[in-house]
């Protein structure tokens, strides 16, 4: 498992949740199993509808919430249970940036002071150096004028001006790995593109490796090097971003990607229903199963591993044994 | 589908004539819709794109006289089947809406009542309209409805809480076409869903529409989305309607566009193809409360001169397509 060139590695991931619903207490696993890895300088995007588990991922991996079972390294160090001050420590290497612009900048502090917390907390810099560090942050992101922006507060600014602070704070502390949640998915359409296109070469300059969370396959192609497709809490195919698209093997796969306004193809979808996905710990089998069109007698009674057909190509489902 | 020249001798559904909407607000009045002018025509379905704060949602409302608080029509006039609806008695109103336009509005998840079983929702707006159904006649049309929305019989009888966000919107749209109206407004009907739901709830869109025959005005930011739906499309920046396009024609980049239009498509990453590069509009969104001089477009327009910032465009049409550019025609220079 160790490899150098893995900066992230979730091994049996497993996040479970206790809720309580019509007076009984139940458990939900929004997080089931989640094995990948994630290379240097590499894009992974997950790619999920709501309740796939896309989210609770993203946070167990930057640590905001502790797995319950399995592990997560970063950087060679196990970080699944880390507390404290070592769990501070392990912010330097990991960051994240979150879906709501408006929601993750405080409406009280200057842009500036966003900023500086990061940097003063992990670079231990102060006065004019710790200036300097902010308005290269700031030049980093494209938020110029700096010297105007530096002490606006976020309601001077548009979402897309919020997502670039965000982004810049993320960056501050110069991280290995980014995780991404939605960045793009609250704003306008013509200013996402220019959000994407940042991260993008964000990522190339930096050498940056990310984690982008996204429910839109043609963003993830876009911006993935490899496409992670998640579903009821787990890993349904995880393949090359062109493989995925173009020789998606999983039955969900197929689904999404027909379901994808723009695709060529006009054919109705399989009629399927349109349930959410049953997350209780109780669930036996595959998660998919009660709407996949190609189910089998196992599916139900057997949970599907995630196999390789072929080195970089992974699908859990018993089509594909 | 029609073409429209046959469409050019029907009556049409709607007539929008050069309508203005705006909001009084302290800091001065904010132009949310600005001369706009439109026919909609019988078993048409046409798609509005904009961004947000383009005014979309404002003119769907003031088609439906629906506006609110602030916002008021201070020019032009909408008329629905013939009849100015701004001239329409509240009672008169009252009456023709729902029978004959009816909208599914972007909130529809939370559109329905959460204390009434949808079977009771379903009935109260046919009885309300149509007081002279009996109970029975009102519960078959529920169960003709639910069928046609693809809904088991059996959800009538559950509050709207213990249905799923597409069941809700399916009761919802079952609701718009309950009394038979000859127009739908569908503002960002599928925007809170999830993809599958969401295609699942277009492909019955159109579907419906097919049996059932009424116009659609179909109000989203989505490019693919209303592309795979509607026929024509109008795309709207700061409160005006800058072109109206068919939706063939986005895909094929020797066709005419405004360069509003060309800069929204290009920013769309392409689900099949990851080598062509998007590249966003630069600048933001205009200030509606300072609209730039001419053209509100221009600042952000990379095809701007010195015409644009003196001299509002008008749509002028090219073939089949209308245009509101000064530059339309010689920008082709510029296409890579």
């Amino acid at each position: 498992m160790i490899d150098e060139n893995h900066v992230l590695v979730a091994d049996q991931v497993v996040v479970r949740f206790s809720v309580a619903s019509n007076l009984k207490r139940n458990e939900i696993v929004p997080v089931r199993r989640v094995s990948f890895s994630l290379n240097k300088g590499e894009v992974l995007a997950i790619v999920g509808e709501s309740g796939s588990g896309k989210t609770t991922i993203g946070r167990a991996l930057v640590r905001l919430l502790e797995p319950n079972d399995g592990t997560i390294m970063l950087a060679g160090k196990d970080i699944t249970h880390v507390k404290g001050r070592s769990l501070h420590e392990q912010r330097k290497n990991i960051q994240m940036i979150f879906q709501d612009p408006y929601g993750s900048l405080n409406p009280v502090h200057t842009i500036a002071q966003h900023l500086a917390f990061p940097i003063k907390k992990f670079q231990k810099i102060k006065k004019a150096a710790l200036e300097e560090a902010i308005e290269e942050a700031l030049l980093l992101v494209g938020l110029t004028p700096v010297s105007e922006m530096k002490n606006k507060f976020p309601h001077e600014l548009s979402g897309g001006q919020r997502q670039r602070v965000a982004i810049a704070r993320a960056l501050a502390v110069r991280p290995k790995v980014v995780v991404a949640d939605e960045p793009i998915s609250m704003l306008d359409v013509s200013i996402r593109a220019e959000i994407l296109n940042l991260l993008k070469d964000l990522q190339k300059r930096l050498g940056i490796s990310f984690v982008y969370i996204t429910h839109d396959l043609a963003s993830a192609r876009y911006f993935g090097d490899r496409i992670a497709v998640m579903y009821g809490g787990q890993i349904m195919e995880l393949a090359p971003s062109d493989h995925l698209i173009h020789q998606p093997h999983h039955p969900y796969s197929k689904l999404l990607l027909a379901a994808t306004p723009g695709m060529k193809y006009m054919e109705k979808l399989p009629e399927t229903s349109n349930r959410a996905p049953n997350l209780l710990s109780t669930r036996k089998g595959c998660p998919f199963a009660e709407r996949c069109p190609a189910v089998l007698d196992i599916c139900s009674e057997q949970e599907p591993l995630l196999r390789s057909l072929d080195p970089i190509h992974h699908v859990a489902c018993h089509l594909y044994p | 589908m029609q073409t429209s020249e046959t469409m050019e001798r029907q009556t049409p559904i709607l007539e929008v004539d050069h309508l203005t909407v705006v909001y009084e607000t302290a800091k001065g009045d904010v132009i949310a819709v600005r001369d706009v002018s439109f026919s909609l025509y019988p078993n048409e379905i046409m798609g509005l794109i904009g961004e947000s704060g383009s005014g979309k949602s404002t003119m769907a409302y003031a088609i439906l006289r629906m506006l609110k608080g602030a916002a008021r029509v201070v020019h032009g006039t909408v008329r629905i089947l013939g009849k100015d609806i701004y001239l329409l008695s509240p009672e008169e109103l009252r009456k023709f809406r729902w029978s004959h336009f009816s909208m599914v509005f972007q909130s529809a998840m939370n559109a329905l009542n959460p204390v009434m079983t949808v079977e009771a929702q379903v009935i109260d707006t046919l009885k309300s309209h149509r007081p002279h159904l009996t109970r029975l006649e009102a519960k078959e049309r529920a169960l003709e409805l639910c069928e046609l929305v693809r809904i088991d019989p059996r959800y009538l009888k559950s509050y709207p809480h213990e249905l799923s966000g597409g069941m809700r919107q399916r009761i919802v749209i079952a609701i718009a076409i309950a009394l038979e109206p000859s127009l739908v407004i569908m503002d960002e009907p599928t925007t809170a869903l999830d993809v599958v739901v969401q295609r699942s709830i277009m492909d019955q869109i159109r579907d419906i529409q097919m049996r059932v025959h009424f116009s659609i005005l179909f109000i989203s930011h989505d490019f693919s989305l209303v592309s795979e739906l509607a026929t024509r499309i109008a795309i709207m920046y700061a409160g005006q309607i800058v072109e109206f396009t068919d939706s063939h024609s986005l895909e094929d980049r020797m066709s005419l566009h405004h360069p509003y239009t060309e800069g929204l498509w290009n920013a769309i990453p392409k689900l099949a193809n990851r080598n062509i590069v998007i590249e966003g509009i630069p600048g933001g969104p205009p200030n509606l409360l300072k609209l730039p001089e001419g053209c509100s477009f221009h600042p952000r327009c990379r095809y701007k001169s010195e015409i644009c910032s003196a001299q509002t465009p008008e749509l002028k049409t090219y073939g089949t397509y209308e245009i509101a550019c000064h530059h339309v025609l010689d920008k082709e220079g510029h296409h890579d």
